[in-house]
């Protein structure tokens, strides 16, 4: 079974529910591990709704969502967190520290405790986001693309086998894009699999990812750009 | 309900209601105070139902307030105790249910005035001589609390999400975790209102000048009806049928 | 000393003349800023991410002004008026930035467009007129009744741009204003922008995305407080 996928999709936002119009009417969508995909469609077709979907923070009206071959309404929330790590369009809802060691320990701190083998990885994962410069630098004071590559950091904590990066270049110069699609491709090429949603079309051509455009409906085809 | 009320009819009875459970005597007139609210709420369309099940949680801190209220009170009808320990008089029952019914009150009133849009609300409010800025900084407030509510389960969400399973935690670091969570919102709201208030200068807003509007209130015959009916009711739950 | 400022004649309606600027004594943003920007020219923007750019207009439309705090040298005119001291310069110049979150006020979408005109105390015919008009041009008509903050980012984006494309104003100006849009709507902008742009309406254009200034008289790069022609 494919890592995410999603049956036969019916949803409604409360609002559509009252006009009896369907954002997604029947949604079909595989999605294999350590796949690269990109979603693409126009604006309120629905791209930020699916990903919500697959985290399990909204339910679909009819059909399932799986991940990992289990239904995600089986999983509590922070198992879900453990395999999927999702990068907010505004990362800073998912910053709560002003020190960039404490923010990626947060959740060990909080959780299981914060080992040897886990104070190597933070050491890594700052090598490989190039966050050394920065590492005494207070959170708030931080640029965009550093903050991005902080929420970044703190996914990649948790190992995960995929990611959902939800419009991560709005906002950032082509610098800063260029930097984050180096990121990208390093995570990827140690075997997590993307699930990138944006409408930066240049962005996008200059990734390893297949293409799937949602339409009116939920209609998912795959298409190239 | 297909007859659309004025808000100023809305913001009406509310001041009405809210008064009238300022001075209402006891717990029978306060009961009239809320069928009188739910027959408003009705003619309003605010959904009573979905409303109840809205506050559901909060309905358990009453059970406790009724509890606290027979514990203190030098009440002489016991119904539920342990030796001389009293849990539950009449008394405290009474005085328990007063004051959730005041509560209740106060919430319908609130859906009641919310039935109206925003934008309706504060042309109600300008054409009763309220100053427009006035009427859209209350706006505002008002309008951001479900934003802010929705922000707060985001951030939550967000910190389950970095595998963090909050259940176990003991409750002292829970209590630090969820500090925590209102890192994030506090700065976004403080930043957020500064925001807003600059970009509403940046779209011509000049506080105290004049300003025209897209909207015009004209009460109906409804509106005239309903007001005259609020003011009889008033005078007889509160004067005659004390 | 004043310029002689009027409509007419070829004095530059924005004038900024060796403008430095920092928000604390550590860090100069601003260094030196020379920009001469006609009436009627519509000018783009870029330069990498947190040099100055929004600091740069928000100095220009006066919002940074009345924060005490700042330090400043030089002169930034707009019609040959200082604008530390120009009165409701919000009349002459409009902005529209980049996250909708923060500037969306109304919980309807007609509301939130006309909520600048009424701040121009427009006429009700020319409201209903506008309103029209600019959800006809910008492809959102379907979106007339919908509550703005339950829209995706690029349609939230569309309202609060509409908010300020209908209104009379001499200088427009847009940080990242449609950084979310899909591209079709793109260049339903573009094209209203261009309109408005022949129409003699001077536009100030910050964006990353060069396919945005295809329309644009002249780039200036903001590059480490230096602002340069060119892109």
């Amino acid at each position: 079974m494919a890592f995410i996928e999603l049956e036969n999709i019916e949803y409604s936002t409360k609002k559509r529910k009252l006009n009896k119009e369907k954002l997604f009417n029947g949604l079909d969508l595989k999605i294999e591990n350590n796949a690269f995909v990109t979603i693409i469609g126009d604006n309120g077709i629905g791209k930020t709704t699916l990903s919500k979907l697959i985290i399990g923070e909204i339910n679909p009206d009819k059909g399932s969502v799986f991940l990992n071959g289990q239904e995600v309404k089986a999983y509590e929330r922070f198992e879900i967190g453990k395999m999927i790590g999702y990068l907010f369009q505004n990362e800073e809802l998912q910053l709560f520290c002003n020190k960039i060691e404490e923010e990626l320990l947060f959740s060990y701190e909080f959780g299981e405790g914060i080992t040897e083998e886990i104070h190597t990885r933070f050491n890594n994962i700052i090598k490989e986001l190039s966050l050394e410069k920065v590492l005494k630098t207070p959170i708030n004071k931080l640029s965009k693309g550093e903050k991005k590559r902080v929420a970044i950091g703190t996914i990649l904590m948790n190992t995960p086998k995929f990611i959902i990066l939800d419009e991560p270049t709005v906002g950032l110069d082509a610098k800063l894009i260029d930097d984050f699609r180096n990121i990208i491709l390093k995570i990827y090429q140690q075997g997590i699999g993307i699930l990138l949603i944006s409408h930066d079309m240049s962005f996008i051509k200059s990734l390893p990812t297949k293409i799937y455009k949602i339409s009116t409906g939920g209609i998912v085809n795959e298409c190239n750009i | 309900m297909s007859v659309t009320f004025d808000p100023r009819t809305k913001i009406f009875s509310v001041v009405v209601l809210s008064g009238m459970v300022l001075l209402s005597p006891n717990l029978m007139n306060q009961l009239m105070i809320m069928i009188m609210t739910i027959l408003l709420c009705l003619m309003f369309g605010v959904n009573i139902f979905i409303l109840l099940k809205k506050i559901k949680k909060f309905l358990v801190l009453f059970l406790g307030i009724i509890v606290i209220q027979s514990i203190f009170t030098n009440g002489q009808t016991d119904l539920v105790f342990i030796g001389s320990f009293t849990i539950l008089s009449v008394e405290g029952l009474q005085l328990g249910i007063n004051y959730m019914l005041r509560v209740l009150v106060i919430v319908f009133c609130g859906a009641i005035v919310s039935s109206s849009s925003m934008r309706n609300t504060m042309q109600g409010m300008v054409q009763l001589g309220l100053p427009y800025e006035f009427a859209l900084m209350t706006s505002i407030g008002v309008r951001f609390l479900p934003i802010l509510m929705d922000e707060i389960k985001q951030t939550y969400m967000a910190m389950e999400l970095r595998g963090i399973n909050i259940k176990k935690i003991p409750l002292r670091r829970r209590i630090e975790l969820i500090g925590r969570l209102f890192v994030p919102i506090v700065n976004a709201t403080l930043v957020r209102a500064k925001k807003l208030s600059e970009s509403t200068e940046m779209r011509g807003y000049i506080i105290g000048e004049v300003r025209s509007s897209y909207y015009r209130l004209r009460f109906k015959g409804c509106d005239i009806i309903l007001g005259l009916s609020i003011i009889i009711m008033a005078f007889l739950i509160l004067f005659i049928i004390r | 000393m004043e310029n002689e400022y009027t409509s007419n004649n070829e004095q530059s309606i924005i004038s900024i003349q060796n403008f430095s600027f920092a928000f604390n004594k550590n860090r100069e943003i601003l260094k030196k800023i020379n920009l001469q920007i006609k009436k009627g020219e519509w000018i783009g923007i870029c330069g990498p991410s947190g040099e100055g750019k929004t600091t740069l207009i928000r100095l220009i439309n006066g919002s940074l002004f009345s924060d005490e705090k700042i330090c400043y040298s030089g002169s930034i005119k707009v019609m040959g008026k200082n604008v530390k001291e120009f009165d409701n310069l919000n009349r002459t110049i409009a902005t529209v930035y980049q996250n909708p979150d923060n500037q969306i006020i109304f919980t309807n979408v007609v509301d939130e467009i006309v909520f600048g005109m009424e701040n121009f105390n427009s006429s009700k015919g020319k409201m209903e007129e506008r309103v029209q008009q600019v959800m006809n041009r910008l492809n959102i008509k379907h979106l007339c009744d919908r509550n703005p903050n339950y829209l995706s980012g690029g349609e939230k984006q569309l309202v609060v741009l509409a908010s300020v494309l209908c209104l009379d104003i001499a200088v427009l100006v847009l940080d990242e204003a449609f950084s979310y849009v899909d591209l079709d709507r793109k260049n339903l902008i573009l094209a209203y922008l261009k309109e408005l742009n022949q129409q003699g309406v001077t536009i100030i254009m910050i964006d990353h995305m060069i396919e945005h200034f295809k329309m644009v008289d002249r780039i200036y790069t903001l590059n480490n407080g230096i602002i340069l022609e060119g892109a």
